[in-house]
């Protein structure tokens, strides 16, 4: 500290130790008073301090100057005044320092000034002497403020009683609270640049259009623009000065880290943990679909942090500043289907270019090929090949055609088919020339057709043509291409097979009308023979003796043989010609069965043999042909009667599964083994031959054989000679057919 | 009062042996040799019986029977188609075309008139 400008007396230093005791207490105190002090309180507590000083000191007013515009001018800040005591503060703003020499002098020279007496107030005196007369002061001490090196202004106490020596206690510690006014209105005045520096921040950034916002270093909120208002709808208001995450719960919904809180993770860290997260130097970069925006639809972000730091390079927050992408998302990702759609189609098209190419080349090498062939094939094709125009002029004709109808080219091209290879009229009567006419004008009516034609040398031929239309270059019908077959032949072979076919069914309608006038015819002389014997047996014109009875009972006897013949070589006939016919209907085959029993009983009785019939309860109604079944048993059991001479006959009845098996078992002579099959076939009799013993035609087994066929069964014999022999009829009797 | 029966049969021989039959057996026989004939005498003697051939000559026995059904006062009378066809189908043929009963040729004398009987009600302790 340089040593002090004195004016006037030399300053005492006899002061107490009491006195400098009380002194050092209120000069702390008013140091600590500043301590943790904002800038809006530093101007009371300082007129508070002056006060103390003042009261402390004994002085009436104390005050503080404070230079501006590089130490030209000076204004009085703050001061206290005891009471009674007129302030002179607002007098006393926008001083010329110049005018002020011999106070202003010391001070910027960093001494203090104290003036014990004023009216010894050194020459030239001039305005500043008055000023301070004016002031009704007759003792001064001022002392310079100085922060930093460097002078702000300095703290004055007025006394406007008698004049007294400043001691060195009291100058040097005034100089102390100086010093610390100094300290606190640096602080202030920095302080105020700060806010006006953050004034100017907030309206640029209120400026960016994309939303933005900055935090401290604790991360608290300190600007908010408005885009980022309308984009999140949290209001400035809201949330500035909010910590602990505070800015992410408009997007995510809860306080978590996000984008500006990634700045101080290494760039390693960064990768591994963030997939969509970049850094470039100290900013990071992220972009994110967000679901909560745009009122639940969701938005796409981009956004960048950075990193801020004051002009000493200490970080002292951060910013992020985000965009709304979504739409350049979208348009991006229809961009690129767009390219994507683009490029296969230009592939596809490359590739169906090459394959055309290929194609082309392949095509080409086959049409010449196949054209050779063509050419080949055509003239040497074993068919007539033709091309006629639209009048019916050939215009082609192959090899073989030539061949065939013996013209040669020369003679026939050029010409008409008609009249040469085509005669004007059909043998059956057609106008071929008004057909070749209309062929001509409409080929495509004509795909096939078959028509006469005629050979050079007038040998009617048939031909099978197959007719396709030939285009000009410009599509105009321009001919007929016609390729033909022989088929006269096969024409005369048609005609042999209609003629054997209407032969044959004439035959087929005369054999069955034969039959049926055969039934007929026989019958009716038949039924006159039986009915009138049957008459005169029953001695209804008068009494026969017994000879005539004898004699007419032969007569009956050989008519109903008759009868049955006829009957069997008619239903023989039927069979073999394929036209037996069997009935299908419900009828009760327990009747039938027990119905045949009782015809042959008779026959049976009469030469003393039993007959025994059992039929099980499972044989009920069944579907089938009633009379053709009772033929069938009639047949098996006559002949059992017939073949035995002892013992009798049993049938036996009974259904197993769905079919009827009914047995018909004889005591009589039997059938060698060697025979059995031969019993089945027409004419057959067991002892054949002139000498046979009994009557039959030798047809009943055939028939009944192929009946059962007919009707789905079998008839099948057991035997042995001399010990009898068993018939088997099988019927199919589905279990639904029982009624 | 003896039963009126119409006996329709072209066959000479076989339209003798029917009446003399009948006749024998106490019925009133009365005869027509075709289908045509046959179907005008039931409308004027309305017989109580009809006898009737299926092998007719121009019209056959279907076609009669079907004819005399069509007359409400004939709608009764019992009709026995005589056939010597015997072929399967032939049976429901006869009855589908209005026939009451079916008798094959050769016929039996006695059962021809037991049939005959049964379809008048007639006990045969009467003949």
């Amino acid at each position: 500290v340089p040593g002090d400008a004195v004016m006037g007396e030399p300053v005492t230093d006899g002061a107490s130790l009491k006195y400098r005791l009380d002194l050092e207490e209120v000069i702390t105190e008013i140091l600590t008073g500043f301590i943790g002090r904002s800038a809006e309180e530093v101007d009371p507590e300082i007129e508070r301090a002056l006060g103390d000083i003042a009261r402390f000191t004994g002085t009436d007013r104390a005050y503080i100057f404070l230079f501006r515009e590089g130490q030209t001018l000076m204004d009085c800040t703050h001061e206290w005044c005891s009471p009674g005591v007129e302030p002179r503060a607002p007098a006393l703003q926008a001083l010329t320092v110049a005018e002020y020499p011999n106070v202003v002098e010391g001070i910027l020279r960093g001494r203090a000034v104290h003036m014990p007496d004023v009216s010894a107030y050194p020459s030239p005196a001039g305005p500043e002497k008055d000023e301070v007369l004016a002031r009704g002061v007759r003792s001064i001490l001022l002392v310079p403020m100085i922060c930093g090196g460097a002078v702000l202004g300095f703290l004055g106490l007025d006394s406007l009683r008698d004049p007294a020596p400043w001691e060195k206690e009291v100058i040097g510690l005034v100089r102390r609270a100086g010093e610390a006014f100094a300290n606190s209105l640096k602080r202030k005045r920095r302080d105020e640049e700060q806010w006006v520096a953050y004034k100017r921040l907030l309206s640029v950034i209120e400026f960016f259009p994309d939303p933005t916002f900055i935090i401290d270093r604790e991360k608290r909120v300190i600007a908010w623009n408005q885009a980022i208002e309308a984009m999140t709808g949290v209001r400035r208001a809201e949330i500035v000065g909010q910590g602990d995450y505070a800015y992410a719960v408009p997007f995510f919904g809860e306080r978590r880290p996000i984008l500006v809180d990634l700045l101080d993770l290494s760039t390693a860290e960064l990768e591994a943990t963030y997939k969509y997260v970049t850094r470039a130097g100290a900013n990071v970069y992220a972009e994110s679909f967000i679901p909560a925006l745009n009122g639940g639809r969701g938005a796409h972000l981009w956004g960048v942090a950075a990193p801020l730091f004051d002009e000493a390079g200490n970080r002292w927050g951060a910013i992020e500043c985000i965009r709304d992408v979504t739409d350049r998302i979208r348009m991006e990702k229809e961009l690129r289907t767009l390219n994507a759609e683009l490029e296969e189609r230009v592939q596809e098209r490359t590739k169906a270019l090459e394959r055309e190419f290929v194609e082309r080349r392949l095509a080409e090498e086959s049409l010449r090929l196949s054209e050779q062939k063509y050419r080949e094939l055509v003239q040497s094709a074993n068919s007539i090949i033709l091309k006629l125009d639209t009048a019916g002029r050939v215009t082609f004709i192959n090899e073989f055609a030539q061949g065939f109808f013996g013209y040669g080219e020369e003679e026939i091209l050029g010409r008409s088919v008609v009249g040469t290879i085509v005669p004007e009229v059909e043998t059956g009567g057609r106008d071929l020339g008004r057909f070749i006419e209309d062929l001509g004008r409409h080929p495509e009516r004509y795909a096939r057709n078959e028509n006469e034609n005629v050979k050079k040398g007038g040998e009617r031929v048939w031909i099978s043509w197959t007719n396709k239309p030939i285009f000009g270059p410009a599509g105009e019908l321009a001919g007929v291409l016609c390729v033909g077959n022989d088929i006269t032949e096969l024409i005369l072979l048609e005609r042999q097979l209609v003629r054997a076919k209407e032969a044959a069914e004439s035959a087929d309608r005369l054999k069955s009308a034969f039959l049926a006038t055969m039934s007929h015819e026989l019958r009716t002389p038949l039924n006159a023979i039986i009915g009138f014997t049957g008459i005169l047996l029953q001695g209804l014109p008068g009494p026969l003796n017994e000879e005539q009875q004898k004699q007419m009972g032969m007569v009956r006897h050989s008519a109903r043989r008759l009868l049955e013949l006829i009957t069997d070589v008619l239903d023989i006939s039927k069979i073999e010609a394929g036209r037996l016919e069997v009935a299908r209907a419900p009828f009760d085959l327990r009747q039938s069965v027990l119905k045949a029993v009782q015809t042959v009983r008779p026959a049976a009785e009469g030469k003393g043999l039993y007959l025994r019939a059992d039929v099980r309860p499972g044989v009920g109604t069944t579907t089938g042909d009633a009379r053709r079944v009772e033929q069938v048993l009639l047949n098996l059991l006559n002949n059992a009667v017939k073949f035995t001479q002892a013992g009798g006959i049993t049938l036996e009845a009974d259904r197993k599964g769905d079919r009827v098996v009914i047995a018909v078992r004889d005591t009589g002579i039997g059938v060698r083994s060697e025979e059995l099959q031969k019993i089945f076939e027409p004419f057959y009799q067991c002892d054949g031959g002139l000498t046979r013993k009994h009557e039959g035609t030798g047809l009943g087994l055939s028939i009944s054989r192929k009946l059962a066929q007919k009707m789905g069964g079998s008839v099948t014999a057991e035997s042995r000679s001399g010990e009898g022999s068993t018939f088997t009829l099988v019927l199919p009797a589905p279990a639904g057919g029982e009624g | 009062m003896t039963p009126t029966l119409l006996v329709i049969e072209d066959n000479e021989q076989n339209l003798y042996l029917m009446r003399y039959l009948l006749e024998k057996s106490g019925f009133s026989v009365v005869a027509a040799p075709d289908g045509q004939r046959g179907i005008d005498l039931a409308s004027r003697v309305r017989p109580d019986l009809i006898l009737l051939d299926i092998q007719l000559p121009l019209m056959d026995g279907y076609a009669v029977a079907a004819a005399i059904r069509r007359d409400p006062a004939l709608a009764a009378t019992p009709i026995i188609a005589v056939t010597s066809y015997a072929m399967p189908g032939d049976r429901e043929k006869c009855l589908e075309a209005g026939a009451t009963d079916y008798m094959e040729k050769p016929i039996d004398p006695s059962a021809l008139v037991e049939r005959v009987r049964r379809h008048l009600g007639i006990a045969e302790a009467q003949g």
